[in-house]
């Protein structure tokens, strides 16, 4: 598989009079073309400031990331990296510019100086690709959260990116809103091919994941598939996170003496228990 | 019977092309030293409801009783009203604005009228309880202290004038899962320490099933719901309404659907826990 | 706070609204302009029945356009009473020590009063009749031409955009902090000014750190969108002239020079 990010020993330090916070503390990883990555930690972990280094946001104080073959430190190539790399935020009102949905959808295209026909088409596909082309000439305003940010992605979507970075884009939202936007992204990676690299602090968002990255501290704690990840119970409590219910139970009941693999969704937990029988 | 609801009706914008009906016809009562949750999707009134209470909005139609204090009456005492309840907001952290933690933390007593010692003393009281280090923060700005501190300084600060109902705006909003059990624990040992009344509006359903002993589901303007947490649960669909079921009330039902029948009142981990291991008895391998 | 309908858009389907909006900036430019050029009784009932065709034609209820005009009560008022009372010279009509009500200053009064009504109704329904966003359209058009003098055009036209998209935002934080320092007790409406000039701190600081933090995070999505990345920039939306927009500008033009004539004295 290819690789479309890379990551090599890269540090970031955020300066201030009060001092220097290490963000980032040699982190080395790849990204392969139409992944779904799963980064995950606490507040604090590093998460996004990682993930503005992945877009050429900031640049490393030392280490590189390259973004298909190209180093984010080459200054001129800055707005080729950021077309390709889109970066979606938490808060859900606070990335939109435009009045009306379909003004700010073009935004993008427009700064990148596309044919105005190719801009309409985009629009269009962006739109229908995040669901909600019902609401093209409607303000933002009135809309939910989840509906927001849905926008605020297809305004990413029509610059055409290879990656699409969101970066804990579910925390400010209710358990709908967060629902609509994973299963828009998880459509968007399964049918459209885009890379995903989801940013959160919900375990339970990186059960469908092919890779999940756990960051503390800075630095890479461990990395894999989902089951991986979870098993390694110890770990994951010095992150802070919390497991999901399925997986706490199967946890615990092991725990009691029941032989009860790790399950991660409330399916394989039933299943578990009724075997017990 | 500290607040009492008949018939509450409100509209916003009336006569305007941006007319909406927020509240229809609500009723119910909350008594002293109960842990009320209210739920419901975005849009469905809980914040235009809870503004009710401490007269942030003004009653248009129907009935409110709160601490004694009439809010249909020609002229009401909204301070006194005030003084009696704490509204956290959303992202309260917000609304700091003093020059120090320790001043902006006094300035709800100040303005209810406490002597400076007394809001002092009160304010100090107020920020130990909130899990903070008093002398370490009192003297800093609000502005510079970090996001967890500043929630807890905004959380003093309606704790600082002894308000006897707290009335919490999801409280966890944007915090991380450890942040979000601190925040938890620290109301319910208030509650248990204080006995105050404490109304929760939450989204997070594991968070209603934990802590409240009741819960109000609002729906499109109209009170669907009282009920306790476990009944409605077990007994009534609210995911058509656009709500979540705790997923040990997911897995319970799916156990029952498989003949493993668990009862309907377990809405936490620890008890589901406890009901398995009563359930298989010794069969351990 | 709510309820003002001073410049807020009011949703209709009517030929007005659907103008395009440089059509809709040049026409009032074109109206200002004879409002201020009125000087008998005949060009103001013409100016009147201009204003009145417009409001008829957008179909926007007379209330919403009468609550215009209640913003600007108050000036009105003022301007009245001075001019009946202190201005004018010639027979007085009645007088009491300093004051002294004339013809003349009668009349001038209720020009006065007139064009003030006028000129308000009259750009009102520019933001009546078309969103925040067609109007930054049209004035970032039109200032089309500044761009030979290096003047940043599409800058200003962002700013403009982006501080409309965001006032209902804003109203809605200044909103929230309020009740939030309510509810701890304070009181924004007793006490002398002083009191009261104090008492707005607790919303205005919260509120400019607020709006720090979203310029801040607004910052960051344009950088995520490229903003800047070409002087080439495209525009999905054109604005284009039809046949309805043409007509307008000859009606107004047709009613400028009307008031043009009864001025220089040709008529009337």
């Amino acid at each position: 598989m290819e690789k479309i990010i890379e990551v090599k020993n890269a540090f970031y330090s955020y300066k201030s009079e009060d001092g220097t916070l290490d963000a980032v503390n040699g982190i080395s990883l790849d990204i392969e073309r139409g992944s779904f990555t799963v980064f995950l930690g606490h507040n604090g972990s590093g998460k996004s400031t990682l993930a503005k280094l992945l877009n050429g946001f900031l640049v490393p104080d030392s280490g590189d990331v390259f973004v298909d073959g190209v180093n984010t430190k080459v200054e001129e190539r800055v707005f080729e990296i950021r077309s390709k790399v889109g970066l979606v935020f938490q808060n859900p009102d606070n990335q939109m510019v435009a009045s009306i949905i379909e003004d700010d959808i073009a935004f993008g295209p427009e700064n990148l100086g596309i044919p105005r026909e190719e801009i309409v088409e985009r629009v269009d596909w962006a739109l229908n690709a995040v669901g909600m082309n019902a609401y093209r000439t409607h303000t933002p305003f009135k809309l939910s959260g989840g509906q927001k940010q849905r926008i605020a992605i297809a305004g990413i979507l029509a610059m055409k990116p290879t990656v699409l970075i969101l970066d804990e884009s579910t925390s400010m939202l209710d358990p709908q809103g967060r629902k609509e936007v994973l299963e828009t992204v998880r459509a968007l990676n399964k049918e459209q091919g885009i890379t995903v690299i989801l940013i959160t602090h919900y375990m339970d968002e990186a059960l469908d994941a092919d890779n999940v990255v756990v960051l503390h501290e800075g630095k890479i704690l461990i990395q894999g598939t989902p089951r991986e990840i979870f098993a390694k119970k110890e770990l994951i409590s010095k992150t802070k996170l919390e497991l999901p219910v399925a997986a706490y139970i199967s946890y615990r009941l092991l725990g009691e003496g029941y032989d009860v693999p790790l399950s991660l969704i409330d399916d394989e937990l039933v299943e578990s228990i009724c075997r017990l029988r | 019977m500290q607040i009492e609801v008949k018939n509450l009706s409100y509209t916003y914008s009336k006569k305007t092309p941006y007319e909406k009906q927020a509240l229809r016809d609500i009723s119910f009562t909350v008594n002293e030293g109960e842990f009320l949750g209210i739920v419901g999707a975005t849009g469905s009134g809980k914040s235009t409801l809870i503004q009710h209470f401490n007269g942030l909005i003004k009653l248009q139609s129907g009935q409110l009783n709160v601490l004694d204090i009439d809010l249909a009456a020609k002229k009401v005492d909204y301070k006194a009203l005030r003084r009696g309840i704490g509204m956290l907001f959303q992202y309260p952290e917000y609304q700091l604005f003093a020059d120090t933690v320790l001043a902006d933390v006094m300035f709800g007593p100040l303005n209810f009228g406490m002597s400076k010692e007394e809001a002092h003393s009160s304010a100090k009281e107020a920020l130990i309880l909130a899990g903070l280090d008093f002398d370490a923060v009192k003297d800093r700005s609000p502005l510079e202290i970090s996001g967890g501190q500043k929630r807890r300084a905004a959380i003093a600060g309606v704790l600082s004038y002894n308000p006897k109902i707290l009335i919490l705006d999801e409280p966890t909003a944007g915090l991380d899962p450890s942040g979000k059990r601190e925040m938890l624990n620290l109301i319910s040992s208030l509650r248990k320490t204080s006995g105050k009344t404490v109304i929760m509006v939450s989204h997070n359903m594991d968070e209603i099933a934990r802590y409240c002993e009741r819960v109000i589901v609002l729906g499109e303007s109209e009170l669907l719901y009282d009920t306790t947490p476990a009944e409605l649960f077990y007994n009534y669909d609210i995911a058509t309404l656009g709500l979540d079921v705790p997923h040990v009330v997911k897995i319970v039902k799916k156990l029952r659907d498989k003949g493993i029948d668990l009862g309907t009142d377990i809405v936490t981990e620890e008890k589901l826990l406890e009901r398995l291991t009563a359930f298989f008895g010794k069969e351990r391998i | 706070m709510r309820d003002i309908t001073f410049g807020q858009y009011y949703p209709r389907d009517s030929v007005v609204h659907r103008l395009d909006p440089r059509t809709k900036l040049l026409i009032s430019l074109v109206y200002i302009v004879a409002v201020f050029l009125c000087r008998t009784y005949w060009a103001f009932l013409a100016s009147f029945l201009f204003l009145v065709i417009s409001i008829l034609v957008s179909r926007i209820p007379v209330l919403s356009i009468l609550k215009t005009v209640r913003a600007v009560l108050f000036i009105l008022l003022i301007t009245v009473i001075i001019n009946l009372f202190f201005y004018g010279d010639g027979e007085p009509i009645f007088s009491w020590w300093k004051i002294k009500v004339t013809w003349e200053g009668a009349r001038f009064a209720s020009f006065m009063a007139m064009r003030l009504v006028f000129l308000v109704v009259g750009t009102s329904l520019v933001s009546l009749t078309t969103t925040p966003m067609s109007l930054t359209d049209g004035m970032e058009s039109l200032m089309k031409p500044l761009k030979l003098v290096r003047f940043p055009v599409h800058d200003v036209a962002i700013i403009m955009s982006i501080a409309l998209r965001f006032i209902p935002t804003l109203m809605d934080e200044i909103n929230k902090i309020m009740m939030a320092q309510k509810a701890r007790g304070a009181d924004f409406d007793s006490g002398n000014l002083i009191k009261r000039v104090k008492a707005l701190l607790p919303i205005l600081i919260p509120l400019f750190v607020s709006t720090f933090r979203i310029a801040d995070e607004l910052a960051l999505a344009l950088d995520a969108r490229c903003y800047n990345a070409t002087p080439n920039r495209t525009k999905m939306k054109v604005l284009s002239f039809n046949a309805r927009d043409i007509l307008a500008l000859l009606f107004s033009l047709a009613f400028l020079a009307v008031i043009i004539l009864l001025r220089i004295g040709i008529i009337g």
